[in-house]
């Protein structure tokens, strides 16, 4: 991960910029409890399935209903498509984040409360997952073993791990000087128990807010993987894929293009908004990754 | 992965394209459109042109499918071509070489050469440095995929010239097979001097050297051999060859005027476009098309009424309109051979487009205790719009369960020929040809060298031994009426659209004519810029 | 300071053997036969197994691997098992694209960060701060795959304005290999550039909320001049360490660009060789990409190491 993220200027806006930064994030939660209200209630609501070959091919937008956003080439209603896309984006991601965030937050809370040779090896381990080239692991696993939702979502949280170590560590450094931390130990507190039960909690929110930024990642990156073919499998619809299909015919049926590609663009938008705002909230500095 | 797959897409169809090797075609000629100024070509000028498939090597014996896409293109320009079909006339025509002809019973083949022609280090290009060319294809040491055109041939010169072989058994095509697949020789001279090395150091008698091949690259530049037989031939100074590994980027280079030929690597929407643009074209309309293939050693189409739920259920018309966007290319078919070739019959139609007896034949395969349930075997980015089609629409059948499985590029070749583990597949660029010997027997006799589908039929095994040892194209057609309605009824593969190779380059090129039906070579010595160089 | 260095070799030495044994025995796993490729698909299974067993392919997968290693560490990192050129070879001659895309996406990036986060450091909230930071926003979130095939369609086939694809190499003509690179290292500058310029800003303003600068500012001096000389510096910092991190990332995008642009970069290899199981390829770039990866990292701690000597201790 190359994410570099820092903290804006919260404290010193004005207050136009205040108000204007309470609007966006309404707008960017909004739309985010949108997806993932399509993706729950996909199955119920009045369209037609993903795989159903629907009224003509290739009929643009705007035309009818169900099918409001065209059919694509083959027939099947892009709205549908979008919508059941949901699922894919929104389970992968978080999926993937958890698992990152999940393995990521222990081997950092580790990292940084036990130095020495537990501290080398976590580095080590990280160090050669980073230095371990993405795109030959993805192709390679993808053909290996047989792609599904759920064996991309924990592939791409494992590559995670050594970015979220990374900031698991450094906020559980940040807090290891903090006067709790030292009566803990002098009560004589065992390690993992000070870790599990004192400082975690403490670094919760800074962690849930990078998992939003996490999700969002996963999103574009997913939608990447879709895109060169190593994605999730079809006939489940995917943003990344109908991308994917729409680009040779970008000229005559733009729109098979760019609705996914819009969809997919406005809720990363969104997921990155979120954590923005959260961390302003927070108020904490963020470390580099 | 369609798209950026486009790549892989491009390389998969590349790879594994087998188009023709055949020879008269018969009636399928060439079209053209847009062409530019008819007059000779002038001397001079460089041009630009893409491969389907990466470079390996340069040495004739490695060549695996000599199809213009693939190795054809290059190789022809090195090594000219000793006789090719010509498509006007689908006869054996000379080129580097002076005749190759048959005495009564088809078994015994004269080939002569030229007197005075030689290979660019001086050697000359004699009946012993064919023999030697041959005898290197036939060595199993040597894994040339030729060798299956040589099986059990032998040969002996007579005299200096002439070279006699001796055929297993009567082939009266083999001349067009020998043109197709035989054609591009080297000097035994350097073949010696560079042993392992010869792959990379091709000495040929074409009208073209190879001058450099940046590996890392995929491109190949040859300039033009001086010592080439025809004087004032060739018109090119220089060509470079591109491994074309984006189809998009390649057809956009095409129409940006970066590239100034090329042959069909991309969809077929994008040749509308071309057209549009007053790029020139020629398109060769071929037998077969687009299809799916049955593996019939395996449930559920080991049940011939499984395999006709699937022909039933699809429409090749409106499956055609749905996976190809071209207007001006392809469109459905609905018979074997097409318009054009000798051995078409409007009323041998296959089985298509009914629902009512799909529905009934999946009722009758699951009485049976057979269900239709199946995996659609997909490669990424090239068939998986086609796979997701056809499982949507088999899908609305009741008693029907169609999934995919899509894979990539690395696995397809070694998944689907080499271990055959599919139930349903979509053949690899498609099923065309020109002349049904050798390429339909490939497909349907038993063990057939790309059988994939397992089917083994006594009586179609005949009807095609029949069509390629007959001489007279009456007998040829009793035969391939056979195998017709032995296929219709018995449904190893199942066709849905028409295939056509293509080329499409700039105006101002001139000598585009294909020759080899099927392979759709170019004689290089020909082509050039008429009127200004480019 | 001897004994950080070694640690760090020795730091080194372990990443890339257990990212190639890693990277190995995956591709290991791989379907795929490139003795098949060589072959065409009408061979035979017995074809195929006497072709693998002529290249060596049959041997398990430690007897390959350590013959690899031992190899490598003579500098010698075999051939391509299709088109039989020394791996090192064609390293050399896709790693000139690569470079120069991603250095010119680096200076693209920074050229455009650089002033406009000073500029926005400067008035934080003002119109230019709002509508920059909103950018970058967009930017992070921009697919570089979507970005690339937007750009490509719009600015070299609606609007011919670059060349499609291919490139020319610099020694042959510089002007049409700038014109070639220009696209492909805008698209991957896309998403860095919006990165840099938060971290710039972010460290420009706190650097200037700082007594010293009030104490410049007290004095008379001018805001640029203030910029230029007191704030920038301590930011440059961050921002070269930052820069130095996303090289791996840069490298990383420039393998998807290769393969949308049809340039002969390390990327296009790369994926031709994972397409054909040419495993030696792969492994050659591997160990290239992680070394850089490992000596960047390095790069950086040595220069923390150097300027702090608290970093030094374990």
């Amino acid at each position: 991960m190359t994410g570099v993220e820092t903290h804006p200027v919260a404290a010193t806006a004005p207050g136009a910029t205040r108000r204007r930064v309470r609007w966006s994030l309404s707008v960017a939660v909004a739309w985010a409890v949108l997806i993932v209200v399509l993706a729950v209630f996909a199955d119920i609501l009045p369209i037609a399935g993903y795989d159903q070959p629907v009224a003509g091919a290739a009929t643009p937008p705007f035309q009818s209903w169900p099918e409001f956003l065209g059919t694509d080439d083959i027939g099947r209603s892009v709205l549908s498509r979008v919508i059941y896309g949901t699922r894919v984006s929104l389970t992968v991601s978080v999926i993937a984040t958890a698992v990152g965030l999940g393995a990521g937050t222990l081997a950092g809370l580790a990292a940084a409360y036990f130095r020495g040779p537990v501290a080398a090896v976590i580095g080590l381990v990280s160090d050669v997952m980073l230095a371990f080239p993405v795109l030959v692991l993805l192709l390679a696993v993808a053909a290996v073993i047989r792609p599904s939702m759920i064996s991309l979502a924990v592939l791409l949280g494992v590559i995670s791990v050594p970015a979220c170590q990374r900031v698991a560590a450094a906020n559980t450094r940040a807090q290891l000087g903090r006067e709790y931390v030292l009566a803990a130990r002098e009560l004589g507190v065992p390690g993992p128990r000070l870790l599990l039960r004192e400082v975690l909690p403490n670094i919760m929110n800074s962690l849930f807010a990078f998992g939003f930024l996490l999700v969002a990642f996963f999103m574009v990156f997913e939608g990447a993987l879709d895109f060169l073919g190593v994605g999730v499998p079809p006939p489940r619809p995917s943003w990344g894929a109908m991308i994917a299909t729409g680009v040779p015919n970008i000229e005559t049926e733009p729109y098979i293009v760019f609705v996914p590609a819009t969809v997919l663009f406005l809720t990363v938008f969104a997921f990155n908004t979120i954590a923005d705002r959260l961390r302003e909230r927070l108020d904490e500095r963020w470390t580099q990754i | 992965m369609s798209a950026p797959p486009r790549s892989i897409r491009t390389a998969v169809l590349l790879v594994l394209a087998l188009a023709l090797a055949a020879c008269s075609g018969g009636g399928l000629r060439p079209n053209a459109r847009n062409t530019g100024p008819a007059g000779p070509p002038t001397r001079g000028g460089s041009l630009s042109t893409y491969t389907n498939q990466q470079f390996f090597s340069f040495d004739p014996k490695d060549v695996q499918v000599p199809i213009f896409g693939a190795q054809g293109g290059y190789m022809a320009a090195i090594y000219g071509l000793l006789f090719y079909v010509d498509h006007k006339t689908d006869k054996v025509r000379p080129d580097l070489g002076e005749s190759l002809t048959s005495e009564p019973g088809c078994r015994t083949w004269n080939l002569k050469l030229r007197d005075g022609v030689r290979f660019s280090d001086g050697t000359p290009l004699d009946a012993q440095a064919v023999k030697t060319n041959y005898e290197r294809i036939q060595d199993p040491a040597g894994h040339s995929p030729l060798a299956v055109h040589l099986a059990g041939v032998k040969m002996k010169t007579a005299g200096d010239r002439t070279l006699r072989l001796t055929l297993p058994a009567p082939n009266c095509q083999f001349d067009v097979v020998a043109a197709n697949n035989l054609s591009f020789v080297a000097s035994p001279t350097a073949i010696k001097k560079q042993g392992k090395q010869f792959y990379a150091n091709p000495v040929g008698a074409g009208p073209f050297r190879l001058q450099t091949w940046n590996r890392s690259a995929g491109s190949a530049t040859v300039v033009r051999n001086p010592s080439y037989f025809r004087s004032g031939q060739p018109y090119l100074d220089k060509i470079t060859f591109t491994y074309a590994t984006n189809a998009t980027t390649a057809l956009n280079t095409l129409l940006r005027g970066q590239v100034q030929l090329s042959g069909a690597l991309f969809d077929t929407t994008t040749y509308d476009k071309a057209v549009a643009q007053g790029l020139a074209t020629r398109t060769i309309p071929a037998n077969g098309g687009a299809a799916i293939q049955f593996n019939t050693l395996r449930k559920p189409f080991d049940k011939l009424c499984a395999r006709q739920v699937v022909a039933y259920g699809l429409d090749p018309a409106a499956m055609s309109k749905a996976l190809n966007k071209s207007k001006l290319l392809g469109g459905p078919t609905h018979t074997l051979f097409q318009p054009g070739s000798p051995f078409y019959d409007p009323r041998l139609r296959f089985p298509s487009n009914d629902r009512a007896k799909a529905t009934a034949y999946a009722k009758q395969c699951q009485s049976q205790g057979d269900p239709v349930r199946f995996t659609i075997l997909a490669n990424a980015g090239v068939d998986q719009q086609a796979a997701e089609y056809v499982a949507s629409r088999l899908n609305t059948i009741p008693g029907v369960h169609a999934a995919i499985r899509v894979i990539s590029v690395a696995q397809a070749a070694t998944v689907v020929f080499l271990h055959r583990d599919f139930q349903l597949v979509f053949y690899p660029g498609a099923m065309m040809f020109g002349d049904p010997v050798p390429q339909l027997s490939s497909w349907l006799m038993t063990k057939g060298a790309v059988n994939i589908t397992g089917y083994s039929n006594k009586q179609m095994d005949a009807a095609l031994a029949e069509g390629q040892s007959a001489h007279d194209v009456a007998a040829r057609r009793t035969a391939y009426e056979q195998v017709q309605r032995l296929w219709i009824r018995d449904l190893p593969f199942w066709m849905y659209a028409k295939a056509q190779y293509y080329f499409v380059f700039a105006k101002n090129v001139a000598g585009v004519d294909p020759v080899n039906p099927g392979n759709e070579l170019l004689r290089w010595n020909l082509v050039g810029y008429a009127g200004k160089a480019g | 300071m001897a004994g950080y260095l070694l640690r760090r070799g020795l730091h080194l030495v372990l990443v890339l053997l257990l990212v190639t044994v890693a990277v190995s025995a995956l591709l290991d796993l791989m379907p795929g036969d490139p003795a098949l490729t060589i072959l065409g698909t009408t061979a035979s299974k017995a074809d195929v197994a006497a072709l693998d067993h002529q290249l060596g392919l049959d041997r398990p997968f430690a007897v390959r691997y350590a013959s690899w290693l031992v190899a490598s560490v003579h500098g010698d990192l075999g051939q391509s098992v299709i088109t039989k050129q020394p791996v090192l070879q064609a390293i050399q001659q896709g790693l000139p694209i690569t470079l120069e895309i991603v250095a010119l996406a680096l200076v693209i990036a920074l050229a455009v960060a650089v002033p406009v986060a000073a500029y926005c450091a400067r008035r934080p909230g003002g119109a230019t701060d709002v509508t920059a930071t909103g950018l970058s926003s967009v930017l992070l979130s921009l697919p570089a795959f979507v970005g690339g095939i937007v750009l490509l369609y719009l600015l070299a086939v609606v609007v011919p304005v670059v060349p499609v694809g291919g490139w020319v190499a610099f020694t042959e003509d510089p002007a049409a290999n700038l014109h070639a690179a220009i696209l492909p290292a805008v698209v991957i500058a896309l998403g860095p550039c919006a990165g840099f310029f938060r971290v710039l800003r972010a460290d420009m303003i706190t650097t200037l909320q700082q007594d010293f600068v009030l104490t410049a500012r007290a004095k008379g001096l001018p805001t640029r001049y203030i910029l230029l000389r007191h704030a920038l510096r301590p930011s440059l910092f961050t921002l070269v360490t930052t820069a130095g991190l996303t090289v791996g990332g840069l490298i990383s995008a420039s393998f998807i660009v290769d393969v949308i642009f049809q340039l002969p970069g390390l990327g296009n290899i790369t994926v031709q060789a994972i397409n054909t199981k040419d495993i030696p390829i792969v492994q050659g770039v591997t160990v290239f990409i992680a070394f850089v990866y490992v000596a960047a990292n390095a790069v950086v701690d040595l220069t923390y190491a150097v300027l702090d000597p608290r970093v030094q201790r374990p």
